[in-house]
């Protein structure tokens, strides 16, 4: 039998918080050999980021960490390794594939740059890799800088760096969560073709038991940081032995019932939803158009590149709409400016209720302010009721209970909680007080799927109990029907059909097969 | 019915998880400074000998008795350096620090008052930033008379306005940031969300800031105790004692170094502490 690329033995690591040390992972063991797939999947705060950081030598120096066992990448052993040895390491054996992509790449360099240091190639090769990963305007996106790029945009550069350097282990986090399905599946038939070509070990960290399935050779499910279950993809998925594994195969499949059957758990009644559609609007955008901070010199130079061109779209009260669309589209455009943190550059947006709607954005890290605790800013949407400390204490606890979250995660800071616990704090934030406009950007899109349903769940049930308006901006159309009484289908942006969710199904299996190319996932 | 508590320790949760974090290096800076405060602070009652007084004879070289020797008229050169500490860092530091307290508040008052403001507030600011600070600082002198106070305003004048700016700037990169944006739907009154989610993220950038800018104040009390502009002559200020005695270094190197060396060794430690806060808070 070849040598593993990855061997890791008895790995523990203990991280510390608050001056306390947290055990974070358990005695794993586990190898991958060159050209392998390994998929670890885990609820959120179950160690798979920290797992990723220990294959790289990136623990973060600030919490102290401590490791015990061994890791070592094909003859190298990393725990206790020199500085100047992992960084080796890194640069020549191991690349990575951040989890939050707004992060990753450098605000001072331009795309190329960033490209061209990242491999050491020439031009012809980084627009050649653009090109595969299906950007259309290639020159303008190798000028550009990240800030100007979208979300998904910019995780597809950052896949491309990874993969670029062919290295010899890849460490993917997350790597799809903001790309619709056609960009997903070019992404896992892009990480598969670099391990049989390259022979490239992948270590594929995610949430989604479908992307795993789509992309690995073998599973490895984390619980607690402790391995539960772990094998080859087919032995998991047919005969889960873990509770956990279990309820995850299963959720999965009861969203697709769910989807398939048209029956969904204890879901609202259809004909309420067609009066409350006949309701008065409780919010409408009137052809409105958006262009970011385009001054003359540059509509000179590069062309217009409007956001939203004259859309036009109402919401009404009590429903929840769906925004769907690929990635850079200007989905989170639509909901900053019915937030009213953008102003339109034209038409006019009208909101019925004059208090504040809340925004679950997109980056849920970013959107907390890292140096106060989650209990605080949760806190801060009920400093206005005038509550006692008694009551204001129950109500964020009954907030974190509602999204799932631990009690002592009040006191906890953003930098320690891991993305899936920080998105799930956004929207507890959102929640408790419950607001008249809800506004979702992609709020499943990091969770796996059994805390995804949930959360769906949870926003369904919170609508119907306040009577909430629901703008939720999804690249999923499983989600938005799942989630929404109307479906808003959002193109080069404008609206390019609004209905039921059935119906526009129907027509985009016609018009664009892209959008529901995973359907013997996700639809009937 | 009891007022809600709100715990308000968060404004300063950078500026202590920064220390908790710090390398010995780092805090070596930190500790050093405050030793050297302490010192500044006590010089009066700790200085072995008068350092106003001739207290023995003239250039004895560093001994067990007078440890830096003595100078031209023979007065205890260790206890004049003390001293000097007092004279040179207490007003620098004192300085710094108004300049940051004031500067930050200029900074703030767009976030506060009104974004309108921006313009005038940062309009007045460059209006003090194209003056050139030093002659700025002489004319002030020479129209308020020299002495350690009015030192102290005539630096002060040309100081306060990088502070504002780069408050200014630290402000306007965080309230872009979607955090703020997070906290402004929560519906954040004005005041908290300036103090609580923008004030923070500024420590950093001001703090360091402030440390390295220390060296810069005592080079400027220096120069102008060297023109004659600062203290009156007397006074054991380190630039002046330094750069008078600067002609007999070859005979007598003591005179000149050792003060140097007290300025030196100020300024090495504020950059150190400074660096050290820069790399605990950049991480945050």
């Amino acid at each position: 039998m070849k040598e593993p690329a990855v061997s890791v033995q008895n790995l523990s690591v203990s991280l510390q918080r608050d001056r306390r040390i947290n055990p974070v992972l358990h005695d794993l063991s586990f190898e991958v050999g060159p050209g392998k797939i390994l998929a670890v999947i885990g609820q959120s705060g179950s160690g798979k980021t920290t797992l990723g950081a220990a294959l790289q030598g990136l623990l973060p120096a600030s919490s102290r960490p401590k490791v015990s066992g061994s890791i070592t990448l094909g003859d190298i052993e990393l725990v206790g390794a020199k500085s100047h040895s992992l960084q080796w390491v890194r640069r020549n054996v191991v690349r990575s594939i951040s989890q939050d992509p707004m992060n990753a790449l450098n605000p001072t360099m331009t795309i190329r740059a960033q490209l061209r240091e990242a491999a050491r190639c020439d031009d012809d090769l980084i627009e050649d890799w653009l090109r595969r990963l299906s950007f259309s305007d290639i020159s303008r996106i190798a000028r550009a800088f990240p800030h100007t790029l979208s979300g998904g945009q910019r995780q597809r550069i950052c896949i491309a760096m990874a993969l670029m350097a062919k290295p010899k282990v890849l460490v993917a986090d997350e790597p799809t969560t903001g790309l619709d399905h056609t960009l997903q599946r070019l992404v896992y038939d892009l990480i598969r073709d670099a391990a049989v070509t390259h022979k490239t070990a992948v270590i594929f960290i995610t949430h989604n038991l479908s992307a795993a399935t789509a992309v690995a050779d073998s599973i490895l499910v984390l619980e607690k940081g402790r391995i539960v279950e772990a094998g080859g993809l087919t032995t998991v998925l047919t005969r889960p032995r873990h509770a956990y594994t279990q309820q995850l195969v299963t959720s999965r499949i009861e969203l697709e019932t769910g989807v398939a059957g048209g029956t969904l758990p204890h879901f609202h009644n259809r004909d309420r939803d067609q009066r409350e559609s006949r309701k008065s609007a409780a919010l409408s955008f009137q052809s409105v158009s958006f262009q970011y901070g385009v001054t003359p010199f540059e509509v000179r130079r590069r062309g217009r590149l409007p956001v939203l061109q004259s859309l036009t779209l109402s919401v009404a009260e009590g429903e929840c709409v769906a925004l769907v669309g690929s990635s850079g589209e200007g989905k989170s455009t639509i909901l900053r400016i019915a937030a009213g943190l953008l102003r339109p550059s034209a038409g006019s947006v009208w909101r019925k209720s004059d208090s504040i709607p809340q925004l679950v954005f997109q980056d849920s890290v970013a959107s907390l302010t890292p140096w106060l605790t989650i209990g605080e800013q949760i806190g801060e949407r009920l400093k206005s009721l005038q509550l006692s400390h008694a009551t204001y204490r129950r109500q964020l606890e009954q907030a974190l209970e509602i999204v799932g979250l631990e009690h002592k995660l009040l006191d906890a800071l953003p930098s320690q909680m891991s993305v899936g616990q920080c998105q799930r704090a956004c929207l507890a934030r959102a929640i408790i007080a419950p607001p008249k406009l809800l506004l979702c950007d992609e709020p499943t899109s990091s969770l796996d799927s059994a805390l995804a349903l949930d959360m769906l769940k949870l926003i369904r049930e919170l609508r119907e109990r306040f009577g909430m308006t629901v703008l939720f901006a999804t690249h999923d159309l499983a989600v938005a029907k799942f989630v929404a009484n109307r479906v808003a289908i959002l193109r080069d942006g404008q609206i390019t059909g609004v209905g039921e969710p059935e119906r526009i199904i129907e027509t985009l299996k016609a018009t664009r097969p892209s959008l529901i190319e995973q359907r013997a996932e996700w639809l009937p | 019915m009891a007022p809600l508590k709100v715990r308000q320790r968060s404004i300063f949760r950078p500026v202590l998880n920064a220390l908790v974090n710090m390398t010995w290096a780092e805090r070596l800076g930190l500790i050093g400074l405050g030793v050297v405060t302490i010192i500044a602070l006590v010089a009066h009652w700790v200085t072995p000998f008068d350092p106003q007084m001739r207290v023995g004879p003239a250039y004895l070289p560093p001994g067990s008795l007078h440890w830096f020797g003595t100078d031209e008229i023979g007065r205890d050169l260790f206890s004049r350096v003390l001293l000097g500490v007092q004279v040179t860092w207490l007003p620098a530091l004192g300085l710094v620090l108004i300049c940051l307290v004031a500067g930050t508040l200029i900074g703030l008052i767009p976030s506060i008052v009104s974004e309108r403001l921006d313009g005038v507030v940062q309009r007045i600011v460059d209006l003090f930033l194209v003056l050139p600070g030093t002659l700025v600082a002489l004319a002030v002198i020479a129209s308020l008379g020299p002495g350690l106070t009015n030192t102290m305003i005539a630096i002060g004048v040309a100081w306060w306005p990088w502070y504002a700016r780069i408050s200014r700037d630290e402000f306007r990169r965080i309230r872009g940031l979607p955090h703020f944006e997070a906290a402004l739907l929560a519906g954040v009154g004005r005041l908290r969300l300036t103090f609580h989610h923008v004030l923070p993220g500024a420590f950093p950038a001001l703090i360091v800031f402030a440390t390295v800018d220390v060296g810069n104040v005592i080079m400027t009390i220096s120069l102008l105790s060297f023109l004659g502009l600062g203290q009156p002559a007397p006074a054991p200020e380190l630039g002046i004692m330094t750069s008078r005695a600067l002609d007999s270094l070859s005979e007598f190197w003591w005179l000149p170094v050792l003060p140097a060396t007290a300025i030196f060794v100020i300024c090495f430690l504020s950059n150190l502490a400074g660096d050290g806060l820069r790399a605990a808070l950049k991480g945050k």
